[in-house]
């Protein structure tokens, strides 16, 4: 086990190696750099830098090197300083933009996937237990609907019926009363609640596809002799059903995690339109359309990078769970 | 169904007349209502087991052998269901229980079950969770029926598997399945099974997915525990050499009806039933000497009723398609093994390098096929015998060279006069060698493409031999020049269908329409469509029922005769091999540890080895089998990369001595056509399978 941690750790550092890369010179790739657009800017606003302003910036950022230590100046700042370089289109630094909306999504992401897990577990579990029943066919009518439909029209749904029916506005985080608030029991609450119904929205799918996953795989795990063999040892119906064959089905919820992590940058962006919700992906959406490329590209790294430490994640995670993952990772080769 | 008459002369002789049964099943009807029709795989089957008997269960697939246990237990699965009949049950305190009543998932027959009634399974593989540790599993079981704490549960478990003679008991109880050998999961099985003090033991089919020799050692574990806990087994089983072995008690099955209840001897010394008699004369017995084709005893009952529902039991077909009967495959004398070999292995070795470790750097080396020797001469069967992982198939992938041997050669005279070198020829020289070299699968399901027709099956390997043909052809296309470029017109797949029982009207047909051994049949017809000189048949017969797999053995003899085929014939089945072999070849752990004209080798064995497993094997004759000396088989095969330094089967012969552990012996003539690879082979006194 900790043969194979170590390897999959020392695997994914050389990926998110190769990744930065990438998004250095996506970042670089428009014509022109850093400074030529910072005089551009000036201009516009009727002012001229000096050439000792423009040699001390491009110092700065080392554009008077080779491509190799530009790469190592920008990447060396974000390991230590945390300093993704400057967006233009805010006129603040990457990392303030990043930092602003990053934790709302994180929260929002982390909810909506919990929602995931819980509804797909009892849905999927008495879908496969009771297959070809009316409650399983309800429930995977639901589960298509869920599926099929996309999630900005959802949200509007959504929308309509709480302002409609229950007077409540959704979108934004907090009500408007609380929107200036302090921090306090009532203000937490309203953002629970605000929050409830974005990550009901983006659950919806993912839950949809995940029942559907988990009833196929318990499906085929139940009629597993090792489940008939728990019975004919005498165990009782509800024991065995969630210590073998749920516990062999649990698998795609563990890699849910592996694809969940990206999805709280870039996902759902136009649920958040349309919601209004501040999360990153109209940001990163934005930053893109503007050529802003130190900002986009900073949302592609930490894209990147948490993709790849999600896929270390539910490995793990599987390699923990699963014993067969855990002690066969050898193959024959030639 | 007029057969359905139960001929129950001497059941009631045999039984001892002041005990009552332990379970009485009367009238049992098993139904699985589905959507088109009603099948019932239970029809009115009336069966007794008495205390600290075997009572053996035996038929085909699809008889309903199985269903009858489960129904015992309430496991059937799913929409399955009693449709009438009574199990009763007596229990410990004198009360009888009828357990056709209990409701399934209740918490009576929860009791029932492990706490009285145990049960293994036959795929060990697969009926432990591969999530939980053999211990964890046991434990489980004790606990659920001796009322143990988690603590004791995991020692009582640990001593369980003492019991059931698993060395090293703790380490093993903290094992999860996958990382424990089949006969140590299957023996994990039975101290599970055994975890609840039960006083009936429902064992399904435990040794069909095992070793010849794993299967001895299971059996010999059951026959101990058994009279040890004075305990009742109901045995289903397939294989009437396991009856001979086991039985006090048999129950003939046959499309959910018992048709025949004897005494073990009686039932083999005189059949009343039609299809008894049908079995056991398709059940070949290490015979005495060469007899009559399996197929004609077969199928000579081929009542009207033979035609179940489900197409398997007899392949009534191909026994209508028949030609005249055929004699069976005429072992030839040493003496007529001669010609140049068709085939002739030097030195082949295939090997793989494992990894391991951080990063990959620690490499065992496991040669999975070790310096072989071997030749095919024209017209022979040499049969390739040894336990699963010995290296049989990479052997067979070898000569194919679907695998690219490491090192050693393979010269062939199949396309040429002169010999031909096929061991590291670029693949694109093979063709025309491997129209000569044909394969015949184990698996008659997986080996055919069900989205292709048999048209399609039997006329893909033609077409290939067309461009062969004329790609071959030094430049100008001769296309009557030679017989192999004819046309692939319908009646040449219709001679080829013909020519292995099955009919014209069989051509435009999908695979799923066939029965197993039809398929077979088809796999068959596809391998000598080229017109090959050898086939190479993996295993394939095993996933055949008895009557089936006597008729596909037949029909191999025949097209041995009027085609002048040559087999390699490889299988675990030691009888098989027996019936069908000029020449038999033993394996171990990549080696060749014997070769021996046929009836030499079972009469007279020379390496330990092939000793153990012919011990192994259970004679379709109680009298016969009861009688053997047995020789003690000692461990399982070993880990192939920790194969033991010298002798590889050192670790597991009782004549071991010191220089097996040092000198690797050689494969060296020992007899007339015989060659052996043990230090001692003239000195041995070995036993054979008793004559």
């Amino acid at each position: 086990m900790l043969q194979y941690t170590i390897r999959r750790l020392g695997w994914s550092l050389l990926t998110i190696w190769l990744i930065s890369i990438v998004c250095f010179f996506i970042i670089q790739a428009p014509p022109g750099d850093f400074v030529s657009v910072l005089i551009a800017q000036a201009e516009e606003d009727g002012r001229r830098l000096s050439a000792a302003q423009i040699d001390v910036l491009r110092e700065r950022y080392a554009l008077d090197q080779p491509w190799y230590a530009q790469y190592f100046t920008w990447i060396w700042g974000i390991l230590t300083e945390f300093d993704f370089g400057y967006s233009f289109r805010w006129n603040r630094p990457a990392t303030d933009v990043i930092m602003e909306y990053l934790p709302f999504t994180i929260l929002l992401a982390g909810g909506a996937m919990i929602l995931t897990w819980f509804i797909a577990f009892a849905i999927g579990i008495y879908t496969a237990v009771k297959r070809y029943s009316a409650g399983d066919y309800f429930f995977t009518f639901l589960g298509f609907i869920g599926l099929s439909v996309p999630n900005f029209v959802l949200a509007l749904v959504f929308m309509y019926i709480a302002f409609a029916f229950f007077g409540m506005t959704v979108g934004g985080l907090f009500s408007p009363e609380y929107v200036e608030a302090d921090w306090s029991v009532a203000r937490v609450l309203d953002l629970v609640q605000n929050l409830a119904v974005p990550a009901l929205i983006i659950a919806t799918a993912g839950t949809a596809g995940l029942i559907r996953i988990t009833r196929a795989n318990l499906s085929d795990e139940l009629v597993q002799p090792y489940v008939v063999a728990a019975r004919a040892r005498g165990q009782r119906e509800n024991v065995l059903l969630l210590r073998y064959p749920v516990r062999a089905a649990m698998n795609p919820f563990i890699s849910t995690v592996g694809y969940a992590i990206p999805s709280v940058i870039s996902g759902e962006v136009i649920v958040s339109s349309v919601l209004s919700l501040p999360t990153t992906g109209p940001v990163l959406l934005g930053a893109l359309r503007n050529q802003d490329m130190y900002l986009a590209g900073s949302f592609l790294l930490i894209l990147g990078v948490l993709t790849v430490i999600g896929t270390v994640i539910s490995d793990l995670l599987l390699a923990w769970a699963d014993p067969r993952v855990r002690r066969q990772h050898s193959g024959a080769t030639e | 169904m007029s057969e359905a008459v139960l001929t129950e002369t001497g059941a009631d002789a045999a039984v001892p007349a002041s005990s009552s049964p332990l379970l009485d099943i009367r009238g049992l009807t098993v139904e699985f209502p589905t959507e088109e029709k009603l099948v019932t795989a239970v029809d009115t089957a009336d069966m007794a087991i008495y205390p600290q008997q075997v009572h053996c269960l035996v038929g085909e697939s699809g008889s309903g052998k199985s269903q009858t246990a489960r129904a015992a237990l309430g496991l059937l699965d799913p929409p399955g269901r009693i449709a009438s009949g009574q199990l009763l049950f007596h229990q410990s305190d004198g009360q009888v229980l009828d357990l056709a009543t209990l409701k399934p998932r209740g918490r009576r027959m929860r009791h029932i079950r492990g706490g009285e009634i145990g049960m293994i399974f036959q795929e060990p593989a697969r009926s432990l969770s591969p999530m939980h540790t053999v211990g964890f599993q046991i434990a489980e079981a004790m606990r659920l029926h001796r009322g143990l704490s988690r603590a004791e549960a995991y020692e009582a478990a640990v001593d369980a598997l003492a019991d059931v003679k698993i060395p090293r008991p703790e380490l093993r109880a903290k094992a999860y399945p996958f990382e424990l050998s089949g006969g140590m999961r299957q023996r994990a099985m039975i101290a599970i099974a055994l975890a609840g003090r039960p006083r009936l033991l429902i064992a399904d089919e435990p040794t069909t997915a095992l070793d010849v020799t794993t299967q001895a050692q299971i059996l010999q574990l059951l026959r101990d525990i058994q009279s040890e806990r004075e305990m009742a087994i109901l045995f289903i089983t397939h294989d009437l050499g396991v009856v001979a072995d086991m039985a006090d008690e048999v129950s003939v099955m046959r499309s959910g009806q018992i048709v025949e209840r004897q005494e073990v001897h009686r039932l083999f010394a005189a059949p009343e039933h039609d299809y008894t008699r049908m079995l056991l004369a398709a059940t070949p017995k290490l015979r005495i000497k060469p007899t009559e084709p399996l197929a004609d005893r077969a199928t000579a009952p081929s009542t009207p009723g033979a035609q179940s529902a489900d197409a398997e039991g007899v392949d009534k077909l191909a026994t209508e398609q028949q030609a005249p009967k055929q004699r069976i495959p005429e072992q030839l004398a040493p003496e007529q093994l001669t010609g140049e070999p068709l085939i002739s292995v030097r030195g082949l070795t295939r090997s793989f390098t494992l990894k391991s470790g951080l990063l990959g750097r620690t490499r065992h080396v496991l040669h999975a096929v070790d310096d072989v020797d071997l030749d095919i001469l024209p017209g022979e069967t040499l049969g390739l015998v040894g336990e699963s992982g010995c290296g049989k198939s990479t052997l067979a992938k070898c000569l194919l060279r679907v695998e690219k041997p490491s090192s050693g050669t393979v010269t062939q005279r199949l396309t040429d006069r002169t010999p031909t070198e096929v061991a590291a020829a670029p693949e694109a020289s093979l063709r025309a060698y491997r129209q000569q070299l044909r394969m015949v699968f184990q698996d008659p399901f997986g080996s055919l493409n069900p989205r292709m027709t048999v048209r399609d099956i039997l006329a893909e390997p033609l077409r290939h031999q067309q461009v062969a043909v004329r790609t071959s052809g030094t430049g100008a296309r001769r296309p009557e020049a030679q017989g192999t470029s004819r046309p692939i017109t319908d009646e040449r797949l219709v001679e080829l269908l013909e020519l292995v029982g099955l009919q014209a009207g069989h051509l435009d047909r999908y695979p799923h329409a066939f029965s197993g051994g039809q398929r077979q049949r088809i796999g068959i017809a596809r391998a000598i469509a080229t017109d090959p000189q050898v086939l190479v048949a993996d295993e394939a017969v095993s996933a055949l029922d008895v009557s089936v797999r006597a008729q596909v053995l037949d029909l191999m003899g025949q097209l041995q005769d009027t085609r002048g085929l040559s087999y390699l014939f490889i299988s675990h089945d030691m009888s098989t091999v027996e019936h069908l072999s000029d020449r038999v070849a033993v394996m171990y752990l990549g080696k060749l540890v014997e070769t021996a004209p046929t009836a030499a080798l079972f009469a007279e064995p020379k390496h330990p080895y092939t000793e153990t497993l012919l011990s192994a094997v259970p004679i379709a004759d109680p009298v016969r089998q009861r009688s053997r000396q047995r020789v003690e088989i000692s461990g399982e095969l070993p880990d192939p990369t920790k194969k033991p330094s010298g002798c590889p089967f050192r670790s597991r012969c009782r004549f071991a001595e010191e220089i097996c552990a040092t000198d690797t012996p050689a494969l060296r003539d020992v007899g007339p056509g015989r060659e052996a690879a043990c230090h001692f082979a003239e000195e041995l006194d070995l036993t054979g399978v008793a004559r």
